[in-house]
């Protein structure tokens, strides 16, 4: 509220004084994008102020269910993993694939997997179209719905059809969250345990908050619906491109209620490349915008006044492109022309700036909860702008209206055309820096203080530009499976002497595999994979081998070798079961300063300091009571270690470990000190996480491996 | 393949520069050391034209009076620290330059004046130049 009203007293103070007459068109429209800024922050803060969480429930009734997989050109492998998923769901139900491509193949897999196989004559209204087909031939209460790339988890049903005994509402909706982690709109960083990406704001603050106000909406897919709240319209509303959110909009403004889950029950994939993000965005970006010349939010009856500004504010989303733009801009043509939007730069107004920019600053961080970050969100202002101009634009004017288009999720070739706005700004900015340093340099000019803030914003801008330019031209994707960093024990039973190693990263291809000695490239293995209790067991090819200078492991490239699609499902499995939600709840660390503030909060109660851990992992053999079994550590410490483990082990146990590195081998008797169950989606892949204190090391020193394993 | 546009790049530059060159040109060859510029026929030529331009940075017009004073030229000095000081209107060792340019282009009444409202002490009334 306060960073809001700092905003307000600032924009009447720059309206009052700062406006330069000399230049009053570019002040002005400066000015009215300042103001842009202002409702943006607004609509923001007032739906994340509050944020609500839901308690899942087990249903009390049994409402019939039908999933519904739309596709139309998607891969058949990349659609098999999705069907195999949604008919493996727990509760019954029936799986319906909607094909819109009318492909023998789709058929045949659906025969196959025993699920359902729809299709019609005509591809009218692309994807709604597509789904309301299905939606007058079947007769399921509830429908769950997924995109062909979302693959949902066993218990998705179990988790969200309790919502349902309510019989006002009509859908619920989860997070999109993608496995592909490598794509365009994440960044990780594995070091600190942080994933970012681009939609979490979206995801983790905005949905919640608009749950909050009865007013979170449908996004397409990792969704439930309710059939008797859709019958009005005969399924989904069509006339829009971005039918889901005109669907939920229709929907509540006739009383019905919505539900938002915050839990990663389905996983998807992000686009790879550039181009495929723009066509996505500037299809959601259009869409949105034109849901408004169908429903009116601000006007339409049934709404409530926050559901009003809530859904106003997911449109008014899309149009910051002109103001970004008018950020972009505003610098180069500072430096061009010498005239500055703000007249008055003085110590006032700089005071009354930098009052602004720290409360909105600080605002946005405490909102924000550790999920926004400023810089990553300019960057994909800066990488989005020109798509929402394109889309307001067409929005505005009505013309070259886009086709609802299956976005790519397979990476293709790079191509920088699609950042030629990027190029065209880079090029106006440097232009305007030269300008202004010729004027400086042969004195046309000597505002050298007024020069030097616009080159400043502009060498910001520049950076943001450059490296959205960097992301249009990163290396293409070329395999054909998302690669999942795992660490998963390998037993190497032919060509490989039964050496013992640890995956790098895994897929259903291939995989990056650890092992003490290396394997020529060509050559062929058998291998077995240990993914808890389960074991997968596959051929496979050594395509590259890279010997590790100081741990002494080798890292070879396996291609596997399937005979048969059995194999491809199980390791399928075995990821979506524990690597995927291994992956997500190992990068769910906190940010930086929240651990540094935890640490400091840990020290004032008097907590005790711990050996420093290393994250590390190693293939364990650990033998007990019961037997023997294969492990990963987690990480490591000069007292003991933790790792993943097919079973349990009761606390206080004595166990013996017996762990290899590239360059030596340890075994020590160790003590279970914790033991902490970590349930999969399917139960045969729960694991256990197990903190073991290290009683003796057989008379080596465990600094050394720390320090060759922790390199 | 994406040199190209690197190409593309320096010859925006250049052109930029060549822009920059028509537009200033003038200001441009002022740049040049005062003894050039003293020893250049062209250069009175060149200081009339810049100071017939609505906006010169203070650091050209010194240039021109600097110039000016080196060749004898006490019309062309008179006119650059006019400029001057209407650009440093609070300056009183502008106001100086001023008053010492008019006495050696023979304006010895104007010269006189300037003199006198400098001499006098702030406040006094009838006092010139603003502190």
């Amino acid at each position: 509220m306060t960073a809001l009203l700092i905003y307000a007293v600032y924009l009447g103070y720059r309206g009052l004084y700062t406006l330069n007459p000399e230049a009053l068109v570019f002040s002005l429209t400066v000015y009215f994008a300042e103001i842009h800024g202002f409702f943006s922050l607004f609509f923001y803060y007032f739906q994340v102020w509050t944020m609500r969480g839901r308690t899942v429930r087990p249903p009390t009734s049994s409402p019939t269910v039908d999933v519904f997989i739309t596709t139309f050109n998607e891969e058949v492998d990349l659609l098999r993993q999705t069907v195999r998923a949604a008919v493996h769901m727990r509760y019954p139900h029936r799986t319906f694939v909607l094909d819109d491509g009318r492909r023998a193949e789709v058929k045949a897999l659906c025969e196959e997997l025993g699920c359902d196989y729809l299709t019609r004559d005509t591809n009218e209204h692309a994807k709604a179209g597509n789904w309301n087909n299905a939606f007058a031939t079947t007769t399921g209460a509830l429908i769950a719905t997924f995109d062909a790339d979302h693959v949902p988890r066993a218990d998705f049903l179990e988790r969200t059809l309790g919502f349902f005994d309510d019989s006002r509402v009509a859908l619920v909706q989860t997070p999109q969250r993608y496995h592909n982690l490598d794509s365009l709109q994440h960044r990780v960083s594995w070091r600190m345990r942080r994933l970012y990406g681009e939609q979490d704001v979206f995801f983790n603050l905005v949905m919640p908050g608009k749950d909050h106000w009865n007013s979170a909406f449908f996004c397409g897919t990792g969704a439930v619906l309710r059939r008797e709240a859709l019958e009005p319209f005969g399924g989904q509303l069509t006339g829009t491109i971005t039918e889901d959110m005109h669907t939920s909009l229709a929907l509540q403004a006739n009383g019905w209620k919505s539900v938002y889950l915050n839990e990663l029950l389905v996983t998807g994939l992000a686009p790879m490349d550039f181009a495929s993000y723009s066509s996505q965005r500037l299809r959601w970006a259009e869409g949105n915008l034109k849901i408004i010349k169908h429903v009116n939010p601000l006007t339409a009856r049934g709404l409530t006044v926050a559901q009003r500004l809530c859904y106003f504010a997911s449109m008014y989303h899309w149009t910051i492109g002109f103001a970004k733009l008018v950020f972009y801009l505003a610098p180069p043509l500072i430096l061009f022309t010498g005239q500055f939007p703000i007249v008055r730069f003085d110590r006032q107004f700089l005071g009354f700036y930098l009052a602004h920019v720290v409360s909105l600053v600080v605002s946005y961080k405490i909102l924000s909860r550790g999920t926004g970050r400023i810089l990553m969100d300019e960057l994909f202002n800066m990488a989005n702008f020109f798509m929402l101009l394109v889309a307001a634009k067409r929005f505005l004017v009505g013309r070259g209206e886009s086709k609802f288009v299956v976005t790519s999720k397979r990476g293709g070739d790079q191509d920088d055309r699609v950042v030629l706005p990027q190029y065209v700004l880079i090029g106006i900015t440097l232009l305007s820096l030269v300008w202004s340093l010729l004027g400086l340099g042969f004195g046309v000019s000597e505002d050298v203080v007024g020069a030097s803030v616009a080159a400043f914003w502009s060498f910001y801008n520049l950076a943001l530009m450059l490296a959205v330019v960097g992301l249009a031209l990163r290396p293409s994707q070329k395999r054909q499976a998302v690669r999942f960093r795992a660490a998963v024990p390998v037993e190497v039973l032919a060509a490989g002497d039964g050496q013992l190693g640890v995956t790098l990263d895994i897929s259903e291809g291939g995989c990056t595999l650890l092992l003490p000695q290396p394997l020529p490239a060509g050559t062929a293995l058998r291998l077995r994979m240990y993914f808890g209790a389960q074991t997968v067991e596959c051929e496979g090819t050594v395509r590259t081998c890279h010997q590790g200078r100081r741990s002494g492991w080798a890292a070879s490239g396996v291609q596997f070798d399937h005979a048969d699609v059995r194999t491809v499902d199980r390791l399928a499995d075995a990821i979506y079961n524990m690597t995927v939600p291994e992956i997500f709840s190992h990068l769910s660390q906190p940010s930086w300063a929240a651990q540094q503030w935890r640490y400091l909060a840990m020290r004032v109660r008097g907590g005790r300091l711990r050996a420093v851990r290393h994250e590390t992992y190693l293939p364990v053999r650990v033998i007990d009571q019961s037997g023997e079994f294969l492990a990963t550590t987690r990480d490591l410490s000069a007292s003991g270690l933790s790792l993943v483990a097919p079973r349990a082990i009761a606390v206080g146990s004595r166990v013996t470990i017996a762990m290899s590195s590239g360059v030596d081998a340890w075994t020590s008797a160790a003590t279970v000190v914790r033991c902490t169950p970590v349930t999969a989606p399917s139960p045969e892949f729960s694991t256990c996480q197990i903190a073991l204190r290290i009683d003796a090391v057989d008379g080596r020193d465990l600094a050394v491996m720390l320090s060759t394993e922790a390199a | 393949m994406r040199r190209w546009r690197v190409w593309v790049l320096l010859a925006l530059v250049a052109g930029e520069a060549g822009v920059f060159l028509w537009k200033n040109g003038d200001v441009v060859s002022l740049s040049r050391p005062a003894d050039a510029l003293a020893a250049d026929p062209r250069f009175a030529e060149t200081a009339h034209r810049v100071l017939a331009q609505p906006e010169v940075t203070r650091r050209v017009l010194e240039r021109i009076a600097d110039v000016a004073a080196r060749r004898s030229d006490s019309a062309l000095q008179l006119q650059a620290i006019t400029r001057i000081a209407a650009v440093a209107p609070g300056d009183r060792h502008v106001q100086l330059r001023l008053a010492e340019a008019l006495r050696r282009h023979g304006r010895l009444d104007d010269a006189a004046v300037l003199y006198r409202a400098l001499l006098t002490p702030p406040g006094v009334p009838g006092a010139g130049g603003s502190q």
